[in-house]
Order: structure tokens, then sequence, then C-alpha cells
């Protein structure tokens, strides 16, 4: 696991506490119960402030699993 | 506090077997900010689970109903300026034009009055923390932004005389607009992204201060009871054993104003009913002399006790301790020396002790640290009277001991006159405040929300009773409270405080007296519980059997010189 993917676990597991670790790298609104729009942007939001990095508004619908918001904590990192 | 720590924060709590229901009520989604309030009221009451309802969003207003339905223990306001005015959000697709100001205007006069009423009846079922608008207006005005609009200044009186109403309710604390700028600066409160696509308005950082601030509100800390001070370089600047009476100086002249602001802000407290002491390495009679000074800031009368002497500081504290018959955690020592404030601290590690500045520019942080510490919402008429009442426990410690006089003969001329009053609220919050600070003579030590307060004696078969007391050396004021309710022959004891100023005169004897009398039952039952600091509860009580049958009462009651008067409303 990379430390990002430890950040990262983290923020999901503040936002869904009763999600296991293991069970966080597969989610997505269809396999996380309680996945919603505040779901969304509390999770955007501690990843915000975990990476220091901006939420672009214009594709929060696109960042919905654990591997797009990933790619796009990577791809902030790398800009 | 960062966002995913207060998110942690309340996660953590999930487990806890009591929910403690608090309401959120804002026109915004409140997200973060519910967030945040729920962690810091989780600081506060760490062995239950917060609860934060919230409403629905665009309807601050009809979200103080909701609040109102909802039974909560206190409920935190953020009003912002869109819920005056819509078009004063940045999610309303208005035109800004100069012809709609008036409207505007009118729209936020008649919405400030619908939250006038809303609020008002919201504070009658819970306490309320509000919040005036705590973002920047949108640039609505022609005016280049740092000239100030007669239309924005018109917006900004209306939100003011809503919050001048409320400061002045009982039952609302206003957010203080100058704190919240001190901690949370005005450039780098919104957030625009989250605002227009969220509809949360407010950055983490805004969010995690006025949450703070609500909860501060909703929850106070017990507010200290009294200051211990330093004299030279304190007081007044200069030593004064080494310049004399004339040479120690509080003003302009000698560029030592900072000790007059001092002085004053000293009295001012004692005035509003904290104690204040002195604790000086001096010569007695030449630190009198400096108080008969025609421009001293703080009249002697005003200051109880002096300890004026050569041994350590520590000792002085006890002295003042003792006098003031409070724990050390309730007081704040003050003194220009770091050794001095170490040596006190080693003796008193519960109080706090806080160094008088040597920059004049210090002065103010030192004053907004004391102002936080003793700040009370309301001051009550025992306040007024609590200097005044020490002295007359001293006189009355005194006339006691005299040679000569029994303790029997000293209370039966002490012309004690007590009065018992039993109802089902007290307007003026003195035993509320009563039940939630006293240590001492305290039943069980149990504390009260203003909710669980209200729900208490809501019930049909409970009562407060008070007792006001008064001798020839003058009125210690209401100085006891008790929640009690009665079942068939027996009166139960839910809580029961007693002022310490107040010990060893029978006043504890006479209350229960008072309670057989006038509720004509055969026995007391109190809910005693041991704590850490209740001894002279469990002294007292240690005389009676539990329940206590009026049969036992009366044969083991000393003999009671009281006047009494009781009133049953």
């Amino acid at each position: 696991m990379t430390d990002i993917d430890v950040r990262l676990t983290n923020c999901f597991r503040a936002v869904f506490p009763n999600v296991s670790a293991e069970k966080i790298a597969a989610a997505n609104p269809e396999t996380v119960p309680g996945w919603d729009s505040i779901a969304t942007a509390t999770l955007l939001s501690l990843v915000s402030e975990e990476f220091e990095i901006p939420i672009d508004f214009e594709i929060v619908e696109t960042l919905n699993s654990f591997g797009r918001i990933r790619d796009y904590v990577l791809s902030q990192n790398s800009a | 506090m960062k966002l995913i720590e207060a998110i942690e924060i309340n996660n953590a709590a999930a487990a806890a077997a009591r929910t403690r229901q608090f309401f959120l009520a804002c026109g915004f989604e409140p997200l973060h900010l519910r967030s945040f309030l729920s962690a810091h009221l989780q600081l506060r009451f760490p062995a239950d689970k917060i609860d934060v309802g919230v409403g629905v969003f665009g309807d601050l207003a009809g979200n103080l109903s909701r609040a109102r339905a909802a039974g909560a223990a206190g409920t935190a306001v953020a009003i912002g300026w869109s819920d005056l005015d819509a078009r004063l959000g940045l999610r309303q697709l208005a035109a800004w034009t100069p012809e709609i100001q008036a409207d505007i205007l009118r729209t936020v006069e008649m919405s400030a009055a619908r939250l006038h009423t809303e609020l008002e009846e919201l504070a009658q079922t819970c306490p309320v923390a509000l919040s005036l608008p705590s973002l920047s207006l949108p640039p609505l005005a022609s005016t280049p932004g740092r000239q100030a609009a007669a239309f924005e200044l018109e917006l900004a009186c209306h939100a003011a005389m809503l919050g001048k109403w409320a400061a002045a309710n009982s039952r609302i604390r206003v957010v203080s607009a100058d704190r919240l700028d001190e901690v949370s600066p005005r450039a780098v409160r919104r957030d625009v992204n989250s605002e227009m696509f969220n509809g949360f308005p407010y950055s983490h950082a805004h969010a995690d201060a006025l949450a703070s601030a609500f909860a501060a509100l909703l929850q106070p800390a017990a507010p200290k009871k009294g200051i211990i001070t330093d004299l030279d370089d304190t007081f007044w600047r200069g030593i004064l054993g080494e310049v004399g009476v004339a040479g120690v100086s509080w003003d302009l002249t000698h560029r030592s104003q900072a000790h007059s602001i001092y002085q004053k802000f000293l009295a001012s407290m004692a005035s509003r009913g904290v104690l204040v002491g002195v604790a000086s390495k001096n010569d007695a009679a030449l630190v009198e002399e400096a108080f008969r000074r025609d421009d001293i800031g703080v009249l002697a009368d005003r200051i109880y006790p002096f300890c004026v002497h050569w041994r350590p500081k520590s000792e002085s504290v006890t002295e003042i301790l003792r006098a003031w018959n409070i724990a050390a955690d309730s007081v704040v020592f003050v003194d220009d020396s770091a050794m001095e404030l170490a040596e006190v601290k080693a003796s008193h590690p519960g109080m706090e002790c806080i160094q008088f500045p040597k920059e004049a520019g210090k002065l103010l942080a030192l004053l907004a640290k004391l102002r936080d510490w003793f700040g009370k919402s309301a001051i009550l008429q025992e306040d007024a009277i609590r200097g005044e009442s020490l002295r007359s426990a001293a006189a009355w410690r005194e006339a006691e001991t005299a040679p000569g006089a029994t303790f029997e003969s000293f209370l039966s001329q002490a012309e004690q006159r007590v009065t018992i009053v039993v109802a089902k609220s007290d307007a003026t919050g003195r035993a509320f405040e009563l039940v939630n600070k006293t240590n001492q003579f305290n039943l069980n030590g149990r504390r009260y929300t203003e909710a669980e307060w209200d729900a208490y004696l809501v019930r049909p078969e409970t009562f407060l009773a008070t007792i006001a007391y008064t001798d020839k050396f003058g009125p210690l004021g209401t100085i006891s409270a008790a929640l009690g309710r009665v079942e068939g022959n027996v009166l139960h004891l839910d809580s029961w405080v007693l002022s310490c100023r107040a010990f060893a005169r029978r006043i504890e004897h006479q209350f229960l007296q008072g309670l057989f009398d006038l509720f004509d039952v055969g026995e007391i039952e109190m809910d005693h519980i041991e704590t850490p600091r209740n001894g002279p509860t469990r002294e007292f009580l240690g005389l009676f059997h539990d329940p206590i049958t009026k049969a036992e009462f009366d044969r083991a009651c000393p003999a009671l010189y009281h006047s009494v008067e009781m009133n049953r409303q």
C-alpha cells in the first residue's frame, strides 16, 4: 500500500466507519451503503484537506470510487 | 480542529450509552458545520453521544420551528444574509441592480421580524446560541469596496438590531463578532465553490471557529469565582517598599497607565461579584496607606482579604482560599514574577497562575483571558453582595469565637431570618447557578443542563425549593437550592446544595424542618452520592438515617433560632 493509499483509506474510513479496510479499495456508491451526496461532499472535503489539493467541482460526479479519487489525487500531486 | 479530527471524535462516541440531542438551525446545507458542532459538543460531554439534528435547506425560520419541536438540549442558529433575503446569497440568480436595494431592505426587515418571533418562541424551549451573518455581503453596492455604502450599513443595522434584542434575552447567547474576527479572519471565511456546488458557504476553518463558539455558548464552562493579585509591578508600577506610597504609579505621566486599566478592570469584576484578594510581600502599613491615595482605582473595601506579609505567596493564597472557602480551581492568581507564579502553582496546582505582562501592549490579552474565565451571562443580586457577605462571614466567625460567648447564645442573638420558597421555576437563574457550581455541600454532585433542568421541573410531582438568608451581620441572598418531588408520604430530594458561605448557621436543619412543615410528609429521602468534595454533606447527613423520618428529625435537630417565612407558589 502506498502512502497515498493509506491516507486516502483513512479519509474513507472516517466517512464510512462501518466499511472494512479491505473493502475500501473497491468502494463505490453501489457497494457502500450511505454513500450519498452529503457523503461525497464530506469525503472530497477530507481528501482536499488531507492532500492539500483543490477539488474541481466540475468533475465531482466522476469522483465516485476509491480508484478514481486516488487517480485524481495523483494527477493533482503531479500537476 | 481539522475536519477529519471532528469526524473521528464523532465516530469514536458512537458507542456511548446516552445520547444528547442538539439542533443546528441554518438556511444553508449544514454539512461540515454540523460535524464540527457535534465534535465540539462531544468534547464538552465526553460520556455521551452527541446528536445534532438539522432542518431543511433554505428555510431558516421553519427550521427554528422544527428545532422547537425537536426538544433539543440546545440549538445553534447560524443566520446567513441569504436567510434575510435570498438575493444576498451566491446561489440566487437575481439582478443586482440599484433598483432592487429598497426592496431587499424591506425584505430583510420582514425576515428579521419573523426570525425574532421564531427565536423568542424557541428560546422558551431550550437555550439558543445565535450567530448573526458572518460572511461579507456580495458586491451589490455601487461604491468601491473600500467605501461603505448606506445600503450595506442599513443591512448591517437590521442584523445588529436583531442581535441586540437577542442578547437581552436570558436564554439566547449571541456569538461575539469581535471574537469571531480574531479567530477566523473574514477574508478566508467563505468557500465559494462549496457554496455554489454543495450549498455550504463556509471554509473548514470558519466552520470550526463558529462551531467552537456555539458549543461554548450552549455549554459554558463554570465561571471562576476569585482573583488574587500581587501589588508591586502588578496592581501598580514600582516597589512600594523602595519608592514609597507617592512613588508607585498607575498613570499616563509615569507611563504606567496599564496598571490603572488593570485596577479599573478589577474594580469592575468586584462590582459583578468576583472575589478580589491581595497577596503581596510588603509592609502592611504601607499598603494600607497606598490604598488611601485619592487616585486608587479599586477601593480597599472592594478587596478581601489583604494578605500582606513577607512569608511565601503560597501561604497567602492558602489564607485567602480559606477566607473565601472555595477551591483553588475556581481562582486565578496574577503576579509579575514568574518565580512567585511557579511557587504558588506548585502548592495549588489547580489554580490558574498568570503573569502580569511587562509590556503594556500585552495587557488587553490578559484582560480578555480574565473576561473569558470570569464572564457570566447575567449578574444576579447575590453577585452584588458576595464581597459584603464574606466580610460578614468573617465578622460571624469573630463573634462566634469571642471570649465568653457560647455557640448557642451566639446563634440565638444573631437575628437569623430565612425565606423558603417552593416553586416550579426560578426566573433569576440563581438556583440553577447554585446547583451547577456548588461542590462542598452538594447532595450528589449532579449537574444539569438548562434543558435537563426544565425537563425535571415540568414534571407535575417536582418542585424547586430555595432559601434566602440574612442575619444581623448582613444578607447572604439565596444560598441554598433543592430539586425534589413528593410521592405519597415521602419527599425525595434529587439535588440539594448549600453555599459554603452559609455553613454553620443551621440553615440546612431549618430547610429540612421547612420541607416537613410545608409538605406535611413523614419522611425525607435523599439521593446522596459521595463525591471527592462533598464531605460537609456527608457529615450533615451522618446525623440521621436515610430516609429521615419526621420523628427522628425532631429528636436529632438542634435548637433553631431562625425567624422563618415560607412561600409555596
